[in-house]
């Protein structure tokens, strides 16, 4: 069994802004905020100073025989006099936002863009500013540790930009980021303004699927979505026919009736996209398998949002997710947003999943089912969805297919 | 990019300097040295090494503050504060230098910043500089203390047993004891020690002969003493039986609040056993009373432990061969005593006794090795002999006008009887900083030390019954106050604004309502800005107008909050030139 060292080493720290809320509004909490508010104080060169002190005062105990003591009295001081210092450096007249992208994909480069203004009307000069970040639990890091201090510009506004790094699909829900005003030797930030907190999906990576058996089943099934505003309206010329009482004289076609010498009219078909339901099989150990058969599933809806079809359905484990989104083409946002969220699921029991997507099989043209395994539970689920009218293209992510998805190189069927 | 160099290289180079300047003047341990030259260089090496500035700079400050430590593994006095400052300096601004923007803080907010943190540094560091090995003192006794290694009589060393070498703690503290007002002589004597037995020093002459306590009716006048003693309120003195002051020979017209002491046999003075020893006045000299006689030296002043007879016995002849009299052997005692070497950090072997280790093996000790060394040694020689505890000197408060005795003027000495009198014999060699003056910060501190223990000295003697009343005296007195002020400020208030709290008008409106008025239309006493306006609205000139409107939409502002206030500032500023006066 693989272990995830990184996330055991966060194993005590809250996962989601919720429970990292209710920790710090706890009595613990209250009491820890109190005395790590002093540590939050400090700037990184602070920090790294206070330890140091830390280590001086341990060797400096021996203050009979040794010097060392002096040193740490000095940098105690220097420490403990920015922290007073600090106190004065409110900086009330600024205002200060945070804006992220709304999505990243799994371990690329976000970045998170604070600005800070002087609130109209006041005249107070804006001093520098050092902009820290949310603490990032384990699934995240500050690619740029070394942040400047961002100096205000003559119309009183700074801006900032931070840069991470999420190793872990899912929502993040950040904590606000901070801006404060840095005492003279840039030891101690004085009172911390925060921005609002934010949001920041991270979904899986896309594979790279550059083609997928055709989508042969029925085109202009019957349900499907039309795309005119009203049934019959549409502009997909279908072909031209003899005149019938009753046709609209609108359509009638000149240039055939002219050639033919009876009246023809032009006939329109109402426009549908195919529709596809997408099932994902969660019921896998390994990680790494199972992440390339979310970025696989990625991989297939992007794929078919470049053509015609809609994907109608996910499913994943044992939940079906239904993407009603009407003429809609965002499907594939929605569809990345759900992925990012996805767990390893239960065991894969093709009857009791049958079951739940019966009622969209009627309506679905293709099935493309993304499983982890070749068994008896996931021919049956595949025999059972071709049984029921619908073709079903069946994908196993086996271990190279896997490794091929996480090197990003092309798959196709 | 010069600066920028130098910044980066700055730390390992201070470091290394530091180091060399440490080895040049006095080597720190071999260990110490190859750690601090191996730091340093690794220190360098980051500097020159590492691309990421800011990984760069605090890699190289750690390794340079390594450095630094190690160098600082010896006493290196003021050379290592001023490397320090200069160090740390360093550090911060190459610890800085990768992040900060350059641009500076608001004047305002910079000035008040750099002041506190100025200050705040200064005081923090300060004070831990200097009460740092008074801490670490404190702290070794206390868990020595803990660990039963020493006990609270120990601590002291004055009580009427006393291990040898329990003064250790004391020699190393800077606690404040007792203050002396007038004329300090130099022996404070505070308890006497007549018998030596395995490591330990005991005074047995009360056990053979009865004690005599002499009880003094009241003593003289505070004024009329020639000193005065104050033990100072963080003083760990002897309790109960064992209390006793500290006062020299002769010492007498002896005075206290009670107006009770009493006198032992070998001269020491103590308080009442049920009263807490503060203040003691007396004189040294022209006494109305003659001071009380010390008792002749009986059989245990020329007792010696049988254990070391024979060494003792071999060093005493050797050392007063050719002294005839008695005060020519304490001399020569004395003498050969003298080149030994006075140290607070004793070598000892556990197996031999102290005092035989001291003269035959390691020859170094402090105040107590030599006083009993020669103590027995005067024995050996056919000479009564006794081992005096108590203080020697003390710093003289130039600020304050008296002497300040520390646990760290400890000292022990000898008393021979010779000729028919005890005689004081001190064999320790001068001993560096027991006798000096404050210096000037310290003296200041000390003043004001002293000054709030005499309030408190004072708050104590108040009776639980005159506590109660000076309580409900000053919870009276702050409740009068009180009411007058809130009175006082509710007239001043009434006479500033007849509306009570509201807010004064602005000075925009005040402003058109002067020029008005100066037009012949003031406004009259109680007439709503409403009516007023449309009092102005009927008059007949090009203003009136404008005028009449600015004060509505101002009323409106005011009492509605409707409007934009700075809108209707600036109709009002123009309604205001728009008047014409003439």
């Amino acid at each position: 069994m693989k272990i995830d060292f990184a996330r055991l080493n966060h194993v005590l720290i809250p996962k989601t802004k919720e429970e990292r809320d209710r920790w710090r509004s706890s009595r613990f909490g209250r009491v820890a905020s109190r005395v790590g508010g002093i540590w939050w104080s400090l700037t990184e060169e602070g920090r790294m100073l206070a330890i140091l002190a830390l280590v001086v005062g341990a060797f400096g105990v021996d203050v009979r025989h040794t010097s060392v003591y002096v040193l740490f009295s000095l940098l105690a001081g220097i420490i403990i006099g920015s922290l007073a210092a600090s106190r004065f450096l409110r900086i009330d007249h600024v205002h200060v936002a945070a804006s992220a992208p709304r999505r990243v994909t799994v371990g690329e480069e976000v970045s998170f863009t604070v600005a800070c203004k002087r609130v109209r009307g006041s005249d107070e000069e804006m001093p520098p500013l050092r902009v820290r970040g949310p603490f990032l639990p384990w699934d995240g890091v500050w690619t740029d540790t070394a942040q400047r201090e961002v100096a205000p510009s003559e119309a009183g506004v700074a801006k900032a930009i931070l840069k991470a790094k999420f190793v872990a699909r899912g929502l993040h829900h950040l904590d606000p980021f901070t801006v404060s005003a840095v005492a003279p030797l840039g030891l101690a930030c004085g009172p911390r303004l925060r921005t609002d907190a934010t949001k920041v999906h991270v979904v899986p990576r896309i594979a790279n699927v550059s083609r997928l058996p055709a989508v042969v089943a029925t085109r202009h099934q019957p349900g499907g979505v039309a795309l005119a505003s009203k049934s019959g309206e549409s502009m997909d010329l279908f072909g031209v026919r003899p005149y019938r009482p009753g046709d609209p004289v609108r359509d009638l076609h000149a240039r055939s009736w002219a050639r033919t010498g009876t009246p023809a009219v032009r006939e329109y078909q109402q426009e549908y996209f195919t529709r596809v339901g997408v099932v994902l099989d969660t019921d896998v150990e390994d990680p790494d398998r199972l992440e390339a058969a979310i970025e696989l599933a990625a991989g297939v809806i992007a794929h078919l949002s470049r053509g015609e079809a809609l994907v109608d359905v996910i499913v994943v484990g044992d939940r079906v997710h239904e993407m009603l989104l009407g003429r809609s083409l965002g499907y594939l946002d929605q569809a990345l947003e759900l992925l990012a969220t996805v767990e390893r699921g239960p065991k894969l029991r093709a009857v009791d999943l049958l079951r739940r997507i019966d009622a969209h099989l009627a309506k679905l043209s293709t099935v493309f089912v993304i499983t982890t395994a070749h068994d008896t539970e996931r021919n049956l689920l595949v025999r059972s969805i071709e049984n029921r009218g619908a073709v079903c293209s069946s994908i196993t992510v086996d271990e190279s297919l896997a490794k091929a998805i996480r090197k990003g190189e092309p798959v196709a069927w | 990019m010069v600066m920028r160099l130098f910044l980066r290289f700055a730390p390992p180079f201070a470091a290394g300097v530091m180091l060399a300047l440490v080895i040049i003047g006095g080597p720190p341990p071999a260990a110490a040295r190859v750690i601090g030259i191996a730091c340093a260089i690794a220190s360098l090496l980051a500097a020159l090494v590492v691309q990421k500035p800011d990984l760069r700079a605090h890699a190289t400050v750690a390794l340079a503050v390594a450095a630094f430590i190690a160098a600082g593994q010896v006493h290196a006095g003021g050379r290592y504060a001023l490397g320090a400052t200069i160090f740390v300096g360093v550090c911060l601004a190459c610890l800085r230098a990768p992040r900060t923007s350059g641009a500076p803080l608001p004047a305002r907010a910079r000035m008040r910043a750099s002041i506190v943190l100025a200050a705040g540094s200064f005081v923090v560091g300060g004070l831990l500089v200097w009460q740092l090995p008074n801490a670490h003192a404190a702290m070794e006794r206390r868990i020595a203390r803990w660990l039963g290694a020493i006990d609270d009589e120990e601590i002291t060393g004055f009580a009427s047993n006393m291990r040898l070498g329990s003064t250790h703690g004391m020699l190393l503290s800077d606690r404040v004891v007792m203050r002396i007002e007038g004329n300090a002589d130099e022996y404070l004597r505070g308890a006497v020690l007549d018998k030596y037995r395995m490591n330990e020093m005991s005074w047995t002459s009360s056990t053979d002969i009865p004690d005599v306590r002499v009880v003094t009716p009241a003593g003289m006048a505070p004024e009329t003493a020639t000193s005065k003693m104050v033990y100072a309120r963080s003083a760990r003195v002897s309790r109960g039986g064992e209390a006793r002051w500290f006062l020299p020979v002769g010492a007498c017209d002896l005075g206290t609040a009670s107006g009770k002491v009493s006198l032992d046999q070998a001269g020491i003075v103590h308080p009442e056993p049920a009263i807490e020893p503060t203040t003691i006045w007396y004189r040294t000299s022209e006494c109305a009373r003659v001071p009380v006689k010390l008792a002749p030296p009986t059989d245990a002043n020329l007792d010696v432990d049988v254990h070391f007879e024979a060494e003792i016995t071999a060093i005493a002849a050797k050392w007063t061969a050719g002294a005839r009299t008695d005060r020519e052997k304490l001399e020569a005692i004395e003498r050969e005593l003298g080149r030994f070497r006075y140290s607070l950090d004793v070598r000892r072997n556990a197996r031999i006794d102290p005092v035989v280790d001291f003269l035959t093996l390691h020859h170094e000790g402090h105040c107590e090795h030599f006083a009993s060394a020669m103590a027995i040694l005067a024995r050996r020689a056919g000479i009564p002999t006794r081992v005096v505890t108590g203080y020697r000197g003390g710093d003289f408060n130039k600020l304050g006008g008296y002497t300040v005795v520390r646990e760290r003027n400890a000292h022990a000495w000898v008393e021979a009887w010779v000729d028919g009198a005890w005689h004081a014999y001190d064999p320790t060699p001068p001993i560096d900083g027991m006798e000096r003056e404050s210096a000037s910060g310290s003296a200041a501190v000390d003043v004001a030390t002293y000054a709030i223990e005499r309030v408190l000295n004072a708050l104590s003697r108040i009776t639980l019954l005159e506590w109660g009343l000076y309580l409900t005296s000053a919870v009276v007195v702050l409740y009068v106050i009180r009411e007058i002020t809130r009175r006082l400020a509710k007239r001043r208030a009434r006479s500033r604004n007849v509306f009570g709290d509201f807010e004064a008008a602005h000075p925009a409106f005040d402003a058109l309502a002067d020029q008005l008025a100066r037009a012949g239309h003031a406004r009259r006493v109680s007439e709503p800005i409403e009516s007023f306006a449309r009092r102005l609205r009927a008059i007949t000139a090009p203003w009136s107008k404008g005028a009449a409107e600015a004060l509505e939409h101002y009323a409106a502002l005011r009492y509605g909050n409707r409007g934009e206030a700075a809108e209707i500032v600036g109709e009002l500023e123009k309604a205001a030139k728009g008047i014409n006066v003439s």
